[in-house]
This record gives structure tokens, sequence and C-alpha cells, in this order.
């Protein structure tokens, strides 16, 4: 894996629809190309989250379990590809 | 191919009528939340699933309702299966375990204006799951607006409600997206696809 920097989102606790909302919150600050890793510990989120992250258009490097003090949780690298769309946008 | 008809399921009663909307269509999809949940095993769907039908379940719905996951079953998803589901179907029907929506004729994608109406008390657990639901709609590109009948009023009179739900008033406002306080039910207000809990 690359040794660049990268920003961190710990998303230990937090539940669906919250983990995409804050993810794509999360990579709608950080410029096209950066590398964000997504911890989650609730484990559907493990396959929910990177599914709509590639939906939106972004890459999903790897998902990787890990051990944390409370139990298992996942480390989610995706690199943004694409611009997330989150704020309301009504429709012409 | 594009996705024909999108079915909300959340009441386990309503699995039939939703099979039965489903049935000779070629691109279906059906997510199950909340009560529905508990419809997952059944035979029928199981066959649906085998024929080509999609569908999904609210993971965390099951989780909290003691579902497991089961061969042939509805896959475990997300609150982004459903919002999904919602923008891009041509025709969307919900069964939420109140009256049946049945909306049609808006061009599906993003954007898509999606009245979520709260028909029960603010504390009914199904205005909770409305909720969660309308901020999925709102993550997945789609124009919410939230209808407040009378019996759900209190919701926007006071903030002594339960932390989920004033975490998902307070999401949903800052995201851009609207609460319409209504004086009957008979009020409808301009959109696309209509969701009633």
């Amino acid at each position: 894996m690359s040794e660049a920097a990268h920003e961190e989102l710990d998303l230990g606790g937090e539940v669906c629809p919250y983990t995409f909302v804050r993810a794509k919150l999360r990579l709608e600050e950080l410029p096209l190309g950066a590398e964000l890793h997504i911890l989650v510990d609730h484990a559907p989120a493990a396959e929910n989250v990177p599914r709509s992250l590639r939906a939106e258009g972004q890459e999903v490097v790897s998902i990787t379990p890990e051990r944390a003090p409370g139990g298992a949780r996942w480390r989610i690298v995706t690199i943004k590809r694409a611009e997330p769309r989150l704020r309301k946008t009504p429709r012409t | 191919m594009a996705l024909e008809i999108g079915v909300l399921v959340a009441d386990p009663g309503m699995l039939e009528r939703a099979l039965d909307l489903v049935r000779n269509v070629d691109e279906a999809q059906l997510f199950l939340m909340d009560e529905g949940v508990r419809a997952a095993p059944a035979p029928r769907l199981v066959a649906a699933i085998d024929d080509g039908l999609d569908a999904a379940l609210c993971a965390m719905d099951a989780e909290a309702r003691g579902v497991t996951a089961a061969a042939g079953g509805p896959r475990f998803g997300s609150q982004w299966d459903h919002a999904t589901m919602v923008r891009d179907a041509a025709r969307v029907v919900a069964m939420t375990g109140g009256r049946i929506d049945d909306s049609d004729g808006a061009t599906p994608g993003p954007g898509r204006r999606v009245a979520v109406r709260l028909t029960r008390d603010a504390r009914d657990p199904k205005v909770a799951q409305a909720l969660r639901a309308a901020v999925g709609y709102a993550a997945a590109d789609l124009s919410v607006v939230v209808v407040v009948e009378p019996p759900a009023r209190a919701l926007l009179a006071s903030d002594e409600h339960a932390p989920s739900l004033l975490r998902a008033i307070a999401t949903l406002r800052g995201l851009g997206h609207r609460f319409v306080e209504v004086a009957t039910s008979n009020h409808r207000v301009s959109c696309d696809i209509e969701v009633s809990w």
C-alpha cells in the first residue's frame, strides 16, 4: 500500500445511513485524488459503504479487517475520483 | 436495462401483494425494512429471487430483529439500496403498513423529489424509520420534503425527542431538505414520489 499521506475518518459506533452520509461529507472536503481511510465497526457497513462509494464513482482500494479495542473493525481505503453530490440539488 | 418498478415493504403482511406487483416484470427490485424484514425467509420470496428478482433488506433492521441471512434469500443491504431504488425506478410502490403509495410517471434519476409523509404520532417507531430512510434518500441525491401530518405534529413542536430523531431532523435540515406541516392528510405537496409512514 502507498505510504502517501492520507486522511482518516473513524466511524466507530456509527450505523447506516450515517456511515455513508459522513463518508460522503468527508470526501466532499477533499481534493480529487485524495486517499481516505474509513474505519467502521458495524459488519454490514464493511460491505455496504464500499458498495455505495463505488456506485458514486469513488475508487475502493481495499477493505481490511483489523483488531480494535472493542472488537472487530474494518479499514476501507478509498481514493476520491468523483465529486460527491450530497447537498440538495433541486431538479429544474 | 432500466429499473421498471421498485417496491418498499415495511410490513410483512404486504409481501404477497408486493410479489404480485413484481411478477412478470423484467427489471424489478424489492427492499425490505422495519418489520418487513421478517418476511425475508418467505418461500415465495426466495422463489422470486431464484427467478431473477433483485431483493435486499436493511441489514440493521434485520440485526435488530434477529433475522439472519438465509441461502437464496434477500441480500443484506442498506438504506443506500433503498434510496437508489427510489431514485432509479420508473415506478415506486411503498407499503409501510399504512396507506399504500404508488408513484409513477416522473423521470427517474438524481434530484427526483420525494415526499416522506409522517402520518403517525412522533413517538411511533415508524416515524424514526421514516426519517432514517429520508436521510438515506438525501445521501443518494434525492430532493426530500418531510410532510408532517397532524398526528406527528409534536415532531416539530418540541425538541424533546429521542436522539435518533433529533439527529435525522438536523441532518436533513443541514443538507437543505425541508419539513412541511400540513393541516390534513388530503393536503398534497409537489413531488415525484410519495412514501407514507
